[in-house]
């Protein structure tokens, strides 16, 4: 085998390297995040557990980049062909993926641990004006859209790379 | 749509009256009651705050009382206690409790004095079981712990670390002291943490062998007993056999309070609702003989409250119109049983502020599209409106108003994900697909209305963003009707019209271009003409915004700068506020492909029993998560959208909710049989 035909040989492991990318970043993002949230969620609790469902919905908002970054995985895996077990890809192709899952990757981990801190100063919010909720539950989600920005952008790449004639 | 016209009720009525009438009063919940201010010779103000606070501690109590019978008794609290609401009972039934209230509350404080005692009682057992513990080492010797010794002898009593024996101990003496007689060293028990002993010596010698013992390491017990050790055990013993019995008889006396349950919830109701009358107290304005109520009422119930106050009493009642809502006077709104669910959404925002219209039913529309765009799953969605609705038709009649709004928001946005999830063919995801390929051999597949997201995804971000500028619009135009409410002519054209004008027409060669064929995959013929009416269009608004965006500076040249930065913003917010919408086309994607995935999942073992089961374990976990996350995501960018891009375009908010003086109790609530008569 010559290093140019193992080269592009590479083709799916620059693909699953992306997958990868896209499950494991959000993905830490997130359970930072979600434990950050609980953390102050059970501090809230303790003083009056009637607060509990609106500090858990404030808690779960940074739970979302995990998912977004699972979707992406997902949808390369189906594009690449991996659940059919036939993934034949050339290495452009391979880094086309690899880079169309960057955006979810790092703006997933990123936004879910600066989400993690809004809703934790949102947590505080609601502890001592519950009436509050609405307003409180805005700041996080002023956060979520780069996620769902970067979330679009990767699942449009991802979409389209099989068409793209590379 | 409407914010409900509101008039200032003047009442003045007999202090004789004064109970009855605001008990009428908070029957009926109609009128919230504003604090009057001055004071003079003739009228003061009570202080009713330490009133307030009794009640307030005597509802504590009860609820004290109910919390500790919970848990001594098999009494349950019934769950899902918010869909049956507060049990309805007579004025009669609530009379005749008014009569036994001291007794229940008599009761409700033995009851929480006996979980005190049990407290106490259980404290005093564990510095027992301690006493008994320390005995232990003693149980040998025959005198107490503080005996000091006989007429020529002294005697020690006490412990060293550590396990010792008897010659180990002489011989640490005979070091510690050399001169000293030998001691006479008795080892009463030992243990590998500590060995007791009685040492005995002539009472001359009896400071130097203190001064040696003490040297190896001896202390004397803690919290000895002037009682010899068996003797002290049977005493702690009795005591622990009295606690014990304390326990028991406080817990059976607690139980025997069970058949009260009732009549403890009743005494919370009662107490909260004296609470809040002796408040409004506070706000009255009250002479020798007479008393001044003041408040707002909304109009619509202003004249029959009126009726029946003149007729039952002897009063004067004045009806003043209270002006616009926001500021001082507050707000109460009216909706259509279609838009009025979500005015729990707008309250979460704000209540609209002085001048401002109520935006419920337009944001109820566009609330219930975005939702089921979001959601977009048939499945899902029936599961959502069905629950919601059977809850709704079952409860009905009990269900506190807010619970009843959210129950009945969610069905509709459970209707309008049905919709938008048959739109794009999304039914658990593909489980119509999956199921019938894996467990019978060929692939059946629901054909969309519309199409399949997921393979024409910029189709449905055009569309998704033809939302958007429909709901930006919409906001545009509720700001031109609120700018003619307020009789600001001007503003209607330069906050709503040149904003749209110079948009819209932007949009138009944006669906001309080439651009616009590669996204939507077809292609807009416009006549060459509508290009260059386009760009003047928006040239004039342009134009339009540069000359007024600043006008409230009277400075030209500053007002033109800012005219000049009232385009950019205009134009950036008009491209940053539509592409938000991008998420209505990323989160509606997410539910139905996160599904998908979660039914590929359950599909991998295949078919046979084995495969059905696991495939009905994974589908039932991976969906009710799936569900979850979205429903989530759904409902709160549902509210950002709302709040964010569509308020930003002419609502503030700012007004204060209408709250009457009424009941607001948690298990009963008071129905009157004659008013239907």
């Amino acid at each position: 085998m010559t290093f140019a035909s193992f080269l592009d040989s590479l083709g799916p492991f620059f693909a699953v390297a992306g997958m990868a990318l896209a499950s494991f970043l959000p993905g830490m993002g997130s359970a930072k995040g979600v434990g950050i949230g609980g953390q102050a969620a059970s501090a809230v609790v303790t003083e009056d557990p009637s607060q509990f469902g609106k500090v858990l919905i404030l808690q779960l908002l940074p739970g979302t980049q995990g998912i977004y970054g699972l979707l992406i995985a997902f949808m390369a895996m189906i594009n690449i062909g991996i659940m059919g077990g036939v993934a034949t890809i050339s290495a452009v192709k391979g880094l086309a993926y690899l880079a169309a899952c960057l955006p979810i990757a790092l703006a997933g981990y990123f936004s879910a641990i600066h989400q993690a801190k809004t809703s934790v100063a949102a947590i505080n919010l609601v502890a001592k004006r519950p009436d509050q909720f609405g307003k409180a539950i805005l700041f996080p989600i002023m956060v979520e859209t780069y996620a769902i920005l970067a979330l679009l952008i990767s699942l449009l790449a991802v979409m389209n790379i099989g068409n793209m004639p590379i | 749509m409407a914010i409900l016209p509101m008039e200032r009720i003047h009442l003045v009525a007999m202090k004789r009256d004064r109970k009855s009438i605001l008990e009428m009063l908070q029957r009926r919940g109609a009128v919230e009651v504003s604090d009057i201010q001055n004071e003079d010779e003739v009228f003061t103000k009570a202080d009713t705050a330490t009133t307030c606070g009794l009640f307030e501690k005597n509802a504590e109590t009860a609820r004290s009382a109910m919390e500790i019978l919970l848990k001594h008794t098999d009494i349950k609290k019934p769950s899902l206690a918010f869909l049956h609401g507060r049990e309805a009972i007579s004025v009669e039934t609530n009379d005749a409790f008014y009569e036994k209230r001291d007794d229940v509350l008599r009761d409700a404080q033995r009851i929480v004095q006996l979980q005190r005692n049990i407290a106490e009682a259980k404290a005093e057992q564990l510095r027992l079981e301690a006493g008994l513990e320390a005995l232990v080492p003693w149980m040998d010797l025959p005198v107490p712990q503080t005996f000091g010794g006989t007429r020529k002898t002294a005697v020690f009593i006490g412990t060293l670390e550590g396990e010792h024996n008897l010659e180990g101990v002489l011989a640490q003496l005979a070091e510690a002291a050399p001169d000293l007689a030998p001691l006479h060293v008795e080892i009463v028990s030992g243990t590998k943490q500590q060995t007791s002993l009685l040492v005995m010596s002539l009472k001359k010698d009896a400071t130097r062998a203190e001064d040696a013992l003490r040297a190896i390491g001896f202390a004397r017990p803690p919290a000895a007993s002037h009682l010899a050790p068996a003797v002290q055990k049977q005493r702690l013993e009795e005591q622990m056999a009295e606690a014990t019995k304390t326990v028991a008889d406080a817990e059976e006396e607690i139980r025997s309070y069970a058949g009260q349950w009732d009549d403890f919830r009743f005494l919370e109701d009662h107490m909260t609702m004296r609470a809040e009358k002796y408040g409004v107290i506070e706000k009255l304005a009250q002479s020798a003989h007479t008393f001044v109520l003041q408040g707002y009422i909304p109009a619509g119930d202003a004249p029959a409250l009126q009726q029946e106050l003149t007729d039952t009493f002897l009063c004067s009642v004045d009806l003043e119109d209270a002006g616009p809502t926001g500021d001082e006077v507050p707000v109460k709104l009216k909706n259509n049983w279609f838009s009025e669910p979500t005015e729990s959404v707008l309250e979460a925002y704000s209540m609209p502020g002085k001048g401002e219209i109520d935006p419920t039913s337009v944001m109820s529309i566009f609330y219930y599209v975005m939702f089921g765009l979001m959601f977009s799953d048939a499945g899902y969605g029936l599961i959502m409106a069905g629950v919601c609705g059977f809850c709704y038709l079952k409860f009905r009649k009990n269900l506190e108003p807010n619970w009843s709004k959210n129950i009945r928001m969610f069905f509709w946005c459970g209707i309008s994900t049905i919709f938008w999830g048959v739109i794009f063919s999304s039914y658990f995801g593909d489980v119509v697909d999956v199921v019938s390929q894996t467990f019978f051999g060929h692939t059946v597949s629901i054909p969309p209305v519309w199409f399949y997201p997921m393979e024409k995804p910029m189709l449905l971000l055009v569309f998704s963003l033809g939302i958007g500028t429909i709901h930006l619009t919409a906001g545009y135009i509720m700001k031109a009707v609120t700018c003619a409410r307020q009789k600001d002519y001007s503003g209607i054209l330069y906050d709503a019209v040149f904003p749209i004008a110079m948009w819209y027409p932007l949009i138009l060669i944006l669906l001309g271009s080439d651009m616009f064929v590669t996204i939507a995959g077809f292609k807009l013929t416009l006549p060459s003409i509508v290009t260059p009416i386009c760009l003047a269009v928006s040239g004039v608004a342009i134009i339009g915004i540069v000359f007024t965006g600043g006008r409230e500076s009277k400075n030209w040249g500053k007002r033109l700068l800012k005219g000049i930065y009232a385009v950019y913003n205009g134009i950036s917010g008009w491209l940053s506020d539509t592409l938000s919408y991008s998420r209505l086309l990323a989160l509606g994607l997410a539910t139905g492909v996160i599904a998908s995935v979660m039914n590929q999942l359950g599909a991998l073992v295949g078919s046979g029993f084995f495969g059905v089961v696991v495939f009905i374990i994974v589908f039932a976990v991976g969906q009710a998560l799936n569900f979850g996350i979205n429903v989530l995501g759904a409902y709160v960018h549902s509210n950002r959208l709302e709040y964010v891009e569509f308020f930003g375009k002419f609502y503030d908010g700012g007004g204060r909710k209408f709250s009457p003086f009424g009941i607001h109790t948690k298990h009963y609530k008071i129905i009157e049989e004659e008013t239907k008569s």
